[in-house]
């Protein structure tokens, strides 16, 4: 099993996520996030008041998946995220060990 | 007997499971929680009486040495299903064999039927003793009543109780009571419990009315409603409500612990849909039943909360305990005839000065949050007692409506007193409109508070901000009318979708009741339309996107409304719960606001004219359209056309645009060329990419044509229309321009080469004729397109035949003038870096700051060249290639540096 994790432009969440139901994907974890990578903060003066963007709002999305869906769910992401301009974001794949519903204490695939 | 017991115990379940089962929608509330006392007594007392019996066969005594004794809701004979059943049992000795006999006897049939029982065993002592300790234990023994057993045992009990705790402790208790509540409602009032309420602990739940009968027990000896109502602490009209309310969440109450099976006061999310259906709430057109049910719950409970509120605030004054400490330094005056400060509160003489002054039902509320003063219980019973003065000329009355703004205006002080005016009724009566938003739920995890509430807190979110005094609220120059939107923002809800829409559309009623100003009222309803507008944009569009942003500005129009829009937005969403206010939502909320401002500011795109004028030439262009070009989705290309080239361009030339943009199905480019009196236009559209400026320009240069102005847009779905005005440096050689013009005559005798044909070059011939600014270098156009072809595949590059071309253009770079100018200016745009070149003209220059300029990895959106006489002012809009502004000073300098380098270098050599 995989989590596929990706930070992502917020205004994209609504697409990425249809996308990703359209693939079959039921379930997935979205949070408000903030951070910089080459997209960096930046300073705006604005008649004279001094406005200052430290991090730039991001959304993440995590998903956990069987390891054979990990192509897909990449590259749909890739698809429906990207704008071509700077700060589109970043997908990072890691390993699961396993994962366990609570409610019944299934495991692994099952419990994905 | 051991069977007849068995019996009890099945008859109880049997009972309750009917209970269980009972399908009534309209049960009773307090009745049925009666009941269930009753039949506990019964099983009790019987079981109690069984036990005496057992005990006498087999030992001398009865067992009058103890007394059962139900305290707490058992003692006030209020049980819902699975209500703990509160037991004491009250001995005469600490230790006695007859104790563990009882506590067998007794409590195991109670566990056996399936009860949970708070049970404890004390002898009087022991009760004082615990009582001292726990005021809990102090209100669960006001409700002690003797049930079975040694009553002159609960005599003492009853009278040593009285003696040692309650009596010449009035006021402690008083304060108890008071510090109860309080920590109940804060505990009770956090965000969870505000959206699942619960029924019991929370606020206008019924500990509330709990602790009135409580403190009337202990502080008066009263007992009952009845009893309070003739001692004044309650008015007849409030015990009626009252008693209403409490039997609402009684039914409530039993309803929850059957759907739950447990001991359960909170009113989950996952019951609250059964529990609607259970209690015959019907969905209507516009909401669910389950709205239905919440929100009648929260009418009771802020029914009760206000009593109960009442009811404290009397019997502090009966025991001249100051309920406004701050306030005591305020002097005492008349405020007006009948009206006056007196102790830190208003008074009003007697109830004849309302009816003979119905506006000062609204005054006085103005006055109480001008003075900072709170309002005598007895002025508070007046101005509830005439509510009924609130009519249609109330309404209107200019009086009404100044008292209203100016609560509006003070802010911070003046929310306490809307929260009393929405308790009273007031705010409802003045406002019919907010009757539909009082206490309206919406059913989701997301809307904590109902809507009254809301709006009230929105207003009180706006007021902090004004108090820290938060930009741009410096800017806003009437916010009575800020703060009046504020608390009308949502008034279209519980009115099916769209609220906001809905919202506005009742505005101009209550404004122009009000007689508030035509612009006023337009504004009003302009934010409460637009209220959502910021936030859905900044979460959902990309604000990288000047178009998006210039579209917001042009719906906005002027910065008055946009900074109105800006501060209801924070306030609104700070009000509707944390989550909805979050660092995250800010910074894109605040992005977006400063970009709209900036383009307002600039105002060269959103004014009203302008945006009229856009939506002018758009509508000429859609007028315009063939039936060809019509069946082909040129729509795509209309709305993504931005704002600047929709007012700089012609509609019939935006026309011609959209053929041409037909042929790029097929082909790279399309090429058109327009002859004026002293020069060519050349427009070429093209698949926008990045150094296709520099490419044309190259070809410009190549072809000896000097360029005196261009215009280069960007369609939002990628075109690029890159318009240039050119002039030819060299002219043709004689022999091919008499072979063009012997074709140009050829061609007056043969029908007209189309204005459009496809795959060519399209020249459109001089208006007049025999021009001198006639079509002279036909080939040249056609070199043009031919260079234009190779270089967009590749196959052309302009350096080096460029350099072979130098001697016929260092021909014409004749005169010196000032040296070369860079600026770089991020701040007029949020979009993109301006690039301003100011420099002497020559030929080819175009195509070297482009090229320079592409060699930088940077993007040009557009760019404005004018040139006057010999000198050019070039101005590029750019961004790098990750769609960003140069903000790197290292690299700005680079830029600048490179570009006069291209500039001074060739100075030099020339």
């Amino acid at each position: 099993m995989k989590k596929i994790e990706a930070i992502i432009k917020p205004f994209k969440i609504d697409e990425v996520k249809d996308a990703l139901s359209q693939i079959g994907i039921k379930g997935m974890t979205i949070t408000e996030v903030k951070g910089f990578g080459r997209q960096k903060g930046h300073k705006e003066v604005y008649r004279g008041a001094e406005y200052v963007v430290d991090f730039v709002p991001k959304i993440k999305i995590e998903v956990v998946i069987d390891d054979v869906m990990v192509e897909r769910v990449v590259e749909t992401i890739i698809k429906s995220a990207k704008t071509g301009k700077i700060g589109d974001g970043k997908i990072f794949v890691y390993s699961i060990d396993e994962v366990i519903r609570i409610r019944t204490g299934e495991k692994g695939k099952d419990a994905v | 007997m051991e069977k007849s017991l068995k019996e009890h115990i099945r008859h109880l379940k049997d009972q309750r499971e009917a209970i269980r089962n009972s399908q009534d929608p309209q049960p009773p509330g307090r009745e049925a929680a009666r009941e269930l006392s009753v039949i506990t007594d019964v099983f009790l007392v019987s079981v109690f009486y069984q036990a005496e019996r057992k005990w006498q066969k087999s030992h001398t005594g009865s067992l009058r040495a103890i007394t059962l004794v139900p305290v707490g809701g058992y003692g006030r004979n209020e049980l819902a299903l699975y209500s703990d059943i509160d037991l004491m049992i009250l001995c005469a000795r600490g230790s006695d064999p007859v104790i563990d006999f009882v506590s067998e006897e007794i409590f195991y049939p109670l566990w056996d039927a399936g009860l949970e029982i708070g049970h404890s065993v004390r002898t009087v002592t022991d009760c004082i003793d615990i009582a001292r300790e726990n005021f809990h234990t102090q209100t669960a023994f006001l409700d002690a009543r003797c049930l079975a057993g040694n009553r002159e045992l609960f005599g003492e009990f009853k009278k040593r109780f009285h003696e040692r705790i309650i009596e010449g402790q009035r006021k402690k208790f008083l304060e108890n009571i008071l510090i109860e509540n309080q920590k109940r409602y804060q505990r009770y009032g956090e965000a969870a419990f505000l959206l699942e309420p619960n029924i019991k602990e929370g606020k206008g739940g019924l500990r509330d009315y709990h602790s009135i009968l409580w403190t009337a027990k202990a502080l008066f000896n009263l007992s009952t409603p009845e009893e309070m109502v003739n001692a004044a602490l309650l008015s007849p009209n409030d015990r009626t409500s009252l008693k209403q309310s409490l039997d609402f969440l009684w039914r409530t109450r039993n309803r929850l612990h059957i759907l739950s099976g447990r001991k359960n006061d909170q009113l989950c999310f996952e019951y609250q849909e059964d529990m609607a259906g259970a209690l015959g709430f019907a969905a209507k057109a516009d909401f669910l039943e389950v709205e239905g049910l919440m929100r009648e719950f929260y009418l009771h409970a802020s029914n009760i909360e206000y009593i109960s509120s009442l009811f404290f605030d009397r019997i502090l004054h009966a025991l001249k305990i100051k309920p406004h400490a701050k306030t005591v330094a305020l002097p005492d005056r008349i405020l007006e005839k009948g009206v006056s400060i007196y102790k830190g509160e208003i008074r009003i003489d007697r109830p004849e000065v309302l009816i003979k002054k119905p506006y000062l039902l609204l005054k006085i509320f103005e006055y109480a949050a001008r003075y900072g003063a709170g309002i005598h219980p007895q002025a508070g019973q007046f101005i509830r007692d005439n509510l009924c003065l609130v009519n249609d000329s109330f309404r209107s009355s200019r009086r009404t409506s100044r008292s209203m703004l100016n609560l509006m205006k003070l802010g911070l002080p003046a929310f306490k007193q809307l929260e009393v005016m929405l308790q009273t009724g007031l705010l409802a009566l003045y406002i019919p409109e907010f009757e539909n938003i009082r206490c309206q739920v919406q059913h989701d995890a997301y809307h904590i508070y109902t809507v009254d509430k809301h709006s009230l807190l929105t207003f009180l979110e706006l007021s902090l901000m004004r108090e820290e005094d938060k930009y741009p609220f410096a800017e806003i120059d009437r916010p009575e009318y800020l703060f009046l939107t504020a608390l009308l923002h949502d008034i279209g809800k519980g009115m099916g979708h769209n609220h906001a829409e809905k919202g506005a559309d009742l505005i101009p009623k209550i404004a122009g009741r009000m007689g508030l100003e035509e612009d006023v009222i337009r504004d009003m309803v302009f934010v409460v339309r637009h209220h959502l507008l910021l936030v859905e944009i900044a979460t959902r569009r990309d604000l990288e996107d000047e178009k998006i942003i210039v579209e917001c500005a042009q719906k906005i129009q002027d910065i008055k409304r946009l900074n109105m829009l800006y501060l209801l937005t924070i306030a609104d969403s700070k009000a509707t719960g944390s989550l909805a206010w979050t660092a995250w939502k800010a910074a894109l909320v605040d992005e977006l606001y400063l970009k709209i401002k900036h383009i307002l500011q600039r105002g060269e795109l959103a004014t009203p004219q302008t945006t009229a004028r856009i939506r002018k030439v758009l509508a000429r262009v859609k007028d315009g359209l063939t039936p060809e070009l019509k069946n082909l989705a040129v729509s795509k290309h209309i709305e993504n056309m931005p704002g600047d080239y929709l007012l700089t361009v012609a509609p019939h030339k935006i026309l011609r645009h959209l053929q041409l943009a037909r042929e790029l199905s097929d082909k790279k480019f399309a090429l058109f060329i327009e002859a004026k009196n002293s020069f060519r236009e050349l427009t070429v559209l093209a698949e926008d990419k990045p150094g296709l400026f520099a490419q044309i320009s190259g070809v410009l240069a190549l072809n000896d044509l000097d360029v005196l102005g261009t215009q280069i847009f960007t369609w939002g779905d990628g075109i690029a229309v890159d318009i240039f005005q050119v002039r030819e440096l060299i002219e043709e050689p004689a022999d091919e321009a008499h072979m063009l013009h012997g074709d140009t005559k050829d061609n007056e005798n043969n029908p007209p080469l189309p204005p459009f044909s496809k795959g060519g070059v399209h020249l459109i011939p001089p208006l007049e004729k025999g021009d001198t600014g006639g079509f002279s270098g036909e080939i040249r156009w056609k070199r043009v397109a031919e260079d234009l072809e190779k270089t967009l595949s590749g196959r052309l590059s302009f350096d080096y035949r460029l350099a072979e071309k130098t001697t016929p253009l260092s021909l014409q770079a004749k005169k010196r003038g000032r040296s070369s100018k860079v600026v770089i200016d991020n701040e007029s745009s949020d979009f993109y870096t301006v690039i301003e070149v100011y420099t002497n003209d020559r030929p080819g220059l175009l195509y070297s700051l482009a090229r320079t300029l592409f060699d930088m990895g940077l993007d040009i959106r557009s760019a404005k060249i004018s040139t006057k006489v010999d000198q050019v002012v070039d101005v590029f809009y750019v961004r790098d290639l990750y769609g960003q502004k140069i903000y790197h000073p290292e690299q700005c300098e680079e830029i600048k540096k490179a570009l006069l380098f291209r500039l001074e270098g060739h100075k030099r050599t020339g």
